[in-house]
């Protein structure tokens, strides 16, 4: 039994429609991936299953109920915890209060001092600057600080959009290490990114969209062994 | 020293930085004139902050840009625009509450008579099949048709070297199809034009030469068919598995 599931998905932007039919699931405790080229609409994805935009056919469900017509904090609610692109932090805020935003839906003080520590065990370095103003982080701290914030809720399932774009080399290694220990924790996971190989390379399964529908599908492995997977982001065939 | 090479636009070390984040570092480049060039890369691989560069928004740290046998790095946006380099924007910036019209002459510094920018403006806005729509505001036009105003408006000065910022995003197959005619037509009069582009479909059958950007530098150039082979390129799209990554 799948624990999120996509079936034949429409959304888009107004007038854009930008996914045209996509289809994947994630079992519990797996780590998945979703890749392909600019435009094939990975984000826009996990924006409909969050809510964020307008759905327009198909059945997305989460431990088999249905997400569609829920809001951001519905489907937050439910247990899917996410993690935009860009790393979306407060920036005058300090670390602390980042947290405690991760857990505005949280009535329990005890239970958010709870997931406080729990988060703080988990990244050490966000204990260290608990204080300091997230905007004056780098960009793999404030990754991580994200990461956290959408761990405060305790979800079952985490959405990570791009987690690796415009970080230093030491940062991405340290992000995907970060993937992979939740993971071994028991988290599930599905992240969209840019850096395929290095996402195939810590994902149980793969999905490869390209303009808004299934391309591949398979294992990390195979996929990231696949010739035709590595250059389809260099488009088709040459007309002449 | 200008290029002896007969290129439109010659690009040396260009070098910007924001904050800590080394967004153009050092991107080399000559773009034959009369060319249509296709300028490629990953997200965050610099392509933007480069049009950026080129057309002065943006001040380099270092490098030179030679256009026309001039050294062009550090110039205005005025300056270089009224030098003959004009751009478009990924997101289109058209006046909206202006008419098709009023748009076109909204470009200043035109160094022609009254009369004669408005016949150019009707004839650029017959050239890219608007003229039944000048009389309408901007922010009515469809999102292509916008496209395709800003491209004309980025015609008014004549200039020799144009920059198209992802002319394909949001537009539909059919304006996309005659937004193409348009640069072939413009190159056909020994324009030079470099586009940045993600539908690897335009770039590939409609550049002659490709320049790929990877972390602020070109990696890699040459015709279409030579960089869909290009194991580099494929990489930079691609990623690369931790230990290769590490290896360098």
């Amino acid at each position: 039994m799948a624990l999120l599931e996509l079936r034949d998905v429409q959304a888009g932007y107004g007038s854009i429609q930008i996914l045209h039919g996509v289809s994947l699931h994630v079992n519990a405790g797996e780590v998945v991936s979703v890749i392909g080229p600019n435009g094939a609409g990975k984000s826009t994805t996990f924006k409909v299953i969050m809510g964020f935009i307008e759905h327009l056919g198909g059945e997305i469900t989460f431990e088999s109920k249905s997400l569609v017509g829920q809001r951001p904090d519905g489907v937050l609610a439910l247990g899917l915890g996410y993690v935009p692109q860009g790393r979306v932090v407060f920036a005058t805020m300090t670390v602390r209060e980042n947290l405690e935003m991760g857990a505005y839906l949280e009535r329990d003080k005890a239970r958010l001092a709870q997931s406080m520590d729990f988060v703080y065990s988990l990244f050490p370095r966000l204990y260290e600057r608990r204080r300091q103003m997230a905007g004056t982080m780098s960009g793999g701290e404030q990754q991580m600080l994200a990461m956290g914030r959408a761990l405060m809720m305790r979800p079952k399932m985490m959405m990570l959009d791009e987690p690796s774009l415009g970080l230093s080399p030491r940062f991405v290694d340290e992000v995907f290490d970060k993937i992979v220990d939740l993971a071994r924790g028991g988290l599930t996971v599905m992240l969209v990114e840019q850096n395929a190989a290095r996402a195939l390379e810590i994902s149980d399964r793969g999905y490869v969209l390209e303009l808004g529908r299934n391309r591949f599908e398979g294992s990390g492995r195979s996929l990231l062994d696949n010739p035709e997977v590595r250059t389809m982001y260099l488009g088709g065939a040459l007309v002449n | 020293m200008p290029s002896a090479t007969g290129a439109a636009l010659e690009v040396r070390g260009l070098r910007k930085a924001f904050g800590g984040v080394q967004a153009v570092d050092g991107c080399t480049f000559a773009v034959p004139r009369g060319q249509i060039a296709g300028l490629i890369g990953p997200n965050g691989s610099g392509k933007t902050t480069t049009f950026n560069l080129l057309t002065g928004i943006v001040r380099p740290d270092a490098g030179e840009i030679f256009f026309e046998g001039a050294n062009v790095a550090g110039l205005k946006p005025y300056e270089i625009f009224r030098r003959g380099i004009t751009r478009t924007f990924q997101i289109t910036r058209v006046f909206r509450e202006m008419t098709v019209f009023e748009n076109m002459l909204s470009v200043t510094g035109l160094a022609v008579p009254d009369r004669v920018a408005r016949e150019r403006a009707e004839a650029l806005i017959a050239f890219v099949n608007l003229t039944h729509l000048r009389r309408e505001y901007a922010g009515r036009l469809s999102y292509g048709q916008q496209k395709l105003l800003e491209f004309a408006r980025a015609l008014m000065t004549d200039p020799a070297l144009i920059l198209l910022d992802e002319p394909a995003a949001g537009v539909n197959r059919t304006l996309l199809q005659q937004l193409l005619e348009h640069i072939h037509r413009l190159q056909a009069q020994g324009k030079t034009i470099v586009i940045v582009e993600h539908d690897m479909n335009v770039i590939m059958n409609h550049c002659a030469r490709i320049f790929v950007m990877d972390a602020g530098a070109v990696i890699a150039e040459g015709p279409p068919a030579a960089i869909q082979g290009d194991e580099r390129v494929i990489d930079a799209y691609f990623g690369r598995r931790r230990a290769a990554a590490a290896r360098d």
